[in-house]
């Protein structure tokens, strides 16, 4: 199967701090993947070097073929980015705010497209309400649907249910787990590995910049991973353990 | 220190003491300014040397922007800083055969306005350097701000033509009897001659100093 | 070509919506202009100075810290909800969106300049005689050029730790050859029978902007994305 992205010993430098250390990491075509450590791990800079927000301080990138480096403008095309910020305008509406990202994207077509991700997420009868009476739930579908516009092949999520709801969190899993069906490469970070362990692929585990596990979604269970993270951490704070 | 650096500090130093032999020396005192007129053996050299920095500042930056190798912007960041040092002399040495001569200190004519607003313009790009912490955002930025500052001051030159002058007309090329004696000539070369290599030699030496600073730095964060 | 412009009217729609609704960029610039302007009044009696003294330099002194004001406020905006990070993701051409920003900021400036100005025709008793066209030409390219620098450094200011004190530190040293142009060609025009020297101030503006725009357009991307 073909990679849809593959990064070889990607590290990032944030000035006289290392975020990210020699990760590799490859994505197949329609697999999901979960970032999963602690606040501080490198998830963040990982997702934001790979959205082509940050160049890679040492290290290679390769996104649907194409080095970022050099043709990034192709690589975006097919790629969705949804950040902690929502990347929305809140004086404009909802319908709005997707019309202008649809003309960055020179998508055409535009209405029916934006008619149609509104009402995939549910917002189709609030698409004239501004962005800024909505709920935290609300905008983050919406920055969802943003993302999914130019039906990208590859997702890039960064803690998407932060400040969700309970049934908030369930419509957005149950919607990405649809766009996984639809054959759509997800990498996404999250403390909530319960969410997303019944389709996710696999695991992923950064502890200090550093990737410190990898495994099939399979070997984890809904409820003992966050004990297993805890020992992760608690095995890699040793100074042996950091030691370069 | 290797050995271009030893040669270049050789040939900087043998140069001075040439200038200075010349000007106290060998030179007669100028007909109608007096051996306060001597300063111009500085003077141009010095302002010379800025214009040189600055555009080694804007070409290394360019550099950096088409080939993110971070050399080029130490190498920028340096020549900006001996910039500002030798920009800072030639207004002071201007300043101070302005004072007898013209009779004030500042006028804000064609070459000093420009020389003036290069100062500004390069202060401003060590300011945004000292703002920025990483260091590939940094390089980025400086060599934008390095490569737009460039441009302007070409278009500060032009403006100020527009207004009248009352700096002295360029001497050589300046017209018809503008012309220098040999020997006053062989120094005015030779001091820009000297302050040329003089410049090389700081940037030499600040760019592998700033090199050996990163080195350190990378140092320390591999085993923090 | 089409893509191109359909990205910069994409750009462009949204900041001047979203300004229809918030107003904030629009009463900082008119604000901070007005009290410029009455600064000067009360620090030269218009009444005790001839107009082309006092007048080119009023005018552009608001114009210029109004801009500052009202191009950081612009910046902030885009930074808030992480709107850059949206205009980056995205693969569109980076001078469409510089142009998109520019022709926004032109917009705000105009409206701006539009309310500031009649202020300034009644407290220094101006008359058809000083609003010539040659006058409006005068303002139109400044504000130009004025933005064309003002809208990449906007970004440069937001992207330092010192935020919104970089922009003036950075932009005001570049635009010393503008304002000499503009204040000088104002000075003629408020000066009564002679516009002499007047177009070498036009075309000095009209080669900045060029030179600015060219540039803006080619180093816009590098400054979005570092």
């Amino acid at each position: 199967m073909k990679g849809v992205l593959e990064a070889t010993k990607l590290s990032r430098r944030y000035g006289r701090f290392w975020a990210l250390r020699d990760v590799d990491l490859e994505l197949k075509a329609g697999e999901a993947v979960a970032l999963l450590g602690a606040n501080g791990a490198g998830k963040s800079t990982l997702l934001t070097t790979l959205a082509t927000l940050a160049r890679p301080t040492r290290g290679r990138i390769e996104i649907m073929g194409h080095d970022p480096g050099k043709g990034a403008a192709r690589v975006r095309a097919h790629m969705g980015y949804v950040a902690h910020h929502t990347l929305l305008d809140d004086a404009l509406s909802a319908r709005e705010n997707l019309a202008y990202y649809a003309a960055l994207f020179g998508l055409d077509d535009i209405d029916r497209r934006v008619h149609q991700r509104l009402s995939e997420v549910g917002l189709e009868r609030r698409a004239e309400d501004r962005v800024e009476g909505f709920s935290r739930g609300m905008r983050q579908r919406l920055s969802l649907a943003r993302a999914l516009l130019h039906d990208p092949s590859l997702l890039i999520l960064d803690e998407p249910f932060t400040g969700l709801d309970a049934p908030g969190c369930r419509d957005l899993a149950d919607r990405l787990r649809e766009e996984r069906a639809q054959g759509t490469s997800i990498i996404l970070a999250t403390h909530q590995l319960e969410r997303v362990l019944p389709w996710c692929d696999r695991v992923v585990i950064l502890h200090r910049g550093r990737k410190v596990e990898e495994s099939p979604a399979s070997t984890y269970d809904s409820i003992g991973w966050a004990g297993h993270l805890s020992e992760i951490a608690a095995d890699h704070s040793t100074p042996e353990g950091v030691r370069t | 220190m290797n050995t271009t650096n030893r040669i270049l500090l050789a040939l900087s130093a043998l140069g001075m003491v040439a200038i200075f032999a010349m000007v106290f020396l060998i030179l007669p005192d100028d007909r109608a300014q007096g051996f306060v007129q001597k300063i111009f053996y500085l003077h141009v050299p010095c302002a010379w040397v800025s214009f040189l920095a600055f555009t080694v500042t804007a070409f290394r930056g360019l550099r950096y922007l088409m080939t993110k190798d971070l050399g080029h912007d130490r190498a920028a960041a340096a020549s900006a800083e001996i910039g500002v040092l030798f920009v800072s002399l030639a207004l002071i040495t201007g300043s101070l055969w302005g004072r007898p001569i013209w009779g004030i200190w500042w006028t804000w004519d064609l070459r000093l306005t420009t020389t003036f607003v290069l100062w500004l313009l390069y202060v401003a790009y060590l300011i945004l350097r000292r703002a920025i912490g990483d260091r590939e955002r940094r390089a980025q930025l400086s060599a934008v701000t390095g490569l737009i500052s460039f441009v302007d001051v070409i278009i500060v030159y032009f403006a100020n033509r527009v207004k009248a002058t009352q700096h002295p007309a360029p001497v050589i090329g300046g017209g018809e009897d503008s012309g220098l004696p040999g020997l006053f000539l062989f120094t005015l070369l030779l001091g820009v001659f000297t302050m040329t290599v003089f410049y090389t030699l700081l940037l030499r030496t600040r760019t592998e100093m700033a090199a050996i600073e990163d080195d350190i730095e990378d140092l320390w964060l591999a085993h923090s | 070509m089409k893509a191109f412009w359909g990205i910069v009217g994409a750009v462009l729609a949204r900041d001047v919506r979203a300004e229809w609704r918030r107003k904030d960029i629009f009463t900082t610039i008119v604000m901070f202009g007005l009290l410029t302007v009455v600064v000067f009044v009360f620090s030269f009696d218009p009444s005790r100075h001839a107009r082309e003294e006092v007048v080119p330099g009023t005018l552009w002194t608001a114009f210029f810290f109004a801009g500052i004001l009202g191009l950081n406020r612009s910046a902030a905006r885009d930074s808030q909800d992480d709107l850059v990070s949206g205009l980056i993701t995205s693969p569109a051409d980076r001078g469409a969106l510089y142009f998109g920003k520019l022709l926004a900021h032109l917009v705000f400036m105009l409206v701006g300049e539009a309310v500031i100005l009649p202020l300034v025709v009644v407290w220094f008793d101006l008359g058809a005689r000083h609003l010539t066209p040659s006058f409006f030409a005068l303002l139109a390219l400044g504000t130009l050029g004025y933005l064309a620098v003002g809208t990449v450094f906007a970004v440069v200011g937001q992207k330092t730790r010192l935020r919104e004190v970089m922009l003036p530190v950075l932009l005001l040293p570049v635009l010393t050859p503008l304002l000499l142009a503009c204040v000088e060609g104002t000075t003629i025009v408020m000066t009564p029978d002679t516009m002499e020297g007047f177009g070498a101030w036009i075309k000095l503006l009209v080669g900045f902007d060029v030179i600015f725009l060219v540039t803006g357009f080619l180093l816009y991307g590098f400054v979005l994305e570092d």
